[in-house]
């Protein structure tokens, strides 16, 4: 008695997550043979930006709760808000996340932490005020879905060699131009930066072209876990709503940190390709094929 | 999940393992024996409803599943939406035996059906000479009971719900990781 599964499958999403990592993994074996063929110090300068990037992984949790103003809150303070969290994660079988709060009008919600067991949910009050309680799960269970799938490693790891490429052009700019005693090393200093510069760059769009594909596995995640994907899409349209009727103060605020939010400041044709994360149409449309494939399943 | 699931970002839902749950057939009878915890018939199943067209088939299949039972053996069952958004199916029986194997009828035909991510826990309830609600909650994901004992104002009793987890250890696959014993508040059983 094998009947489809309920919830389909999305072979293209995978494959197009597999072939960007592919292309990554190329760009870098690439960008590591220059580093080590035209100069004596490729070591270190792997080592010093990969260590940086490690402690931000590792501390994320802290660093990003502390740079939000978010608040850990437990179940006496947030009862509803807890219990939500808790009944998803029972049916999920995750460890159980702190929760926290963060003191702003702007609808928002973001997961971080460098394993489920060190994970942490932030909601703001705005998104606890505008959404109903099949809306927050929705956009909870996708918060949960981001720790499911250990996107802040695999972001983190994505993003290792990117940061190394765009730290040797911020160094190379500081330093590097001016200073060319020996025509032999400025030669391979010049390839090494303009390598970097390359690499930086097509690097940069495959990570933000991942992050978009992990938001649309999200949503899916999100769907498959509360069985209702378009109590994800009107959630989505609300926090949209909102961001463009409250002041821009608050979106440059969140701006650095949108690769971790729900919903990132909408951009649309040509710009998503600069973008972490797709547009609101396309989430919708996605989560609206699922469920008519729900439907007629 | 897997690291590769990890890696492409997929989604395999959970299955529920029901192995389990057939303990509380017997546990039943030392509870009543030497806790003087009386069963109360009750016991519930809750789960996440699925906007899917299978789904309303299934509900529809589950309906038949528990109206066919009653003709061995009396059944009451009712079905209710809670403030999460999950249903209970409350289930009474005059008979243990078949009121543990009605809840396991029920789970097996979700998990059959794909739905096993979707079954968050069933409840058992007993009550003590004191009248007190004492609750056996069993985590599908993990197989294994623990206990709940509500208090007033939302809080737990939580010097018994150890007493008695250690005391069914040998009959109950328990639960052995304290902050997995989610509470349950709210559970659609008369209290």
């Amino acid at each position: 008695m094998k009947r489809k599964n309920w919830y389909g499958r999305d072979v293209g999403l995978q494959a197009r997550m597999a072939f960007t990592m592919l292309l990554l993994t190329v760009v870098y074996i690439i960008f590591t043979f220059v580093l080590f063929r035209f100069t004596h110090l490729g070591f270190i300068i792997f080592a010093l930006p990969l260590v940086g990037l490690f402690f931000q992984y590792f501390f994320s949790d802290k660093i990003v709760l502390s740079s939000v103003g978010a608040r850990i809150v437990d179940a006496q303070q947030a009862p509803e808000l807890y219990g939500t969290v808790q009944r998803l994660v029972q049916q999920a079988d995750l460890p159980m996340p702190r929760v926290a709060l963060i003191d702003s009008a702007m609808p928002n919600a973001f997961a971080t932490g460098r394993s489920p067991s060190h994970a942490v949910v932030a909601v703001t009050r705005g998104l606890l005020q505008q959404l109903s309680q099949p809306e927050l799960e929705a956009v909870l269970a996708h918060e949960l879905t981001h720790i499911r799938n250990r996107d802040m490693v695999v972001m983190t790891m994505a993003g290792s060699f990117a940061a190394v490429a765009a730290w040797i052009v911020q160094m190379g700019f500081w330093f590097g131009l001016g200073s060319r005693d020996d025509r032999d090393n400025g030669n391979s200093f010049a390839v090494v930066l303009l390598v970097s510069v390359v690499v930086a760059a097509i690097s940069h769009m495959l990570v933000l072209a991942l992050s978009r594909y992990r938001e649309y596995a999200a949503d899916r995640g999100s769907a498959i876990l509360t069985g209702s994907p378009e109590q994800l899409a009107s959630a989505l349209l609300r926090i949209t709503g909102a961001m463009q009727h409250i002041p821009s103060q608050d979106l440059r605020e969140a701006q650095p940190l949108s690769a971790l939010f729900i919903a990132a400041p909408s951009k649309a044709g040509v710009m998503e390709l600069f973008s972490d994360h797709p547009s609101v149409e396309k989430r919708i449309a996605r989560l609206q094929r699922l469920d008519q494939s729900m439907a007629r399943s | 999940m897997s690291w590769l699931d990890s890696i492409l970002g997929r989604t395999k839902p959970l299955k529920s393992n029901l192995d389990h749950l057939f303990g509380m057939s017997t546990a039943e009878i030392t509870l009543e024996t030497e806790f003087s915890l009386k069963p109360t018939g009750g016991a519930a199943i809750c789960f996440r409803p699925v906007s899917s067209g299978q789904f309303a088939d299934l509900q529809r299949e589950i309906d038949a599943l528990l109206q066919a039972s009653t003709k061995d053996s009396p059944l009451t069952w009712s079905s209710s939406t809670d403030n999460y958004g999950y249903q209970w199916i409350t289930v009474h029986a005059a008979e243990y035996a078949n009121l543990v194997a009605t809840i396991h009828m029920v789970s097996r035909e979700l998990e059959d059906s794909g739905f096993g991510e979707q079954l968050l826990a069933s409840v058992f309830q007993f009550r003590g000479d004191d009248r007190a609600n004492v609750y056996w909650l069993y985590n599908y994901k993990r197989g294994t009971f623990y206990p709940f004992v509500p208090d007033r104002n939302q809080t737990r009793n939580n010097a018994l719900e150890l007493k008695l987890s250690s005391l069914l250890r040998g009959e109950l696959n328990m639960e052995t990781e304290l902050p997995k014993w989610y509470a349950q508040w709210g559970i659609p059983l008369d209290s």
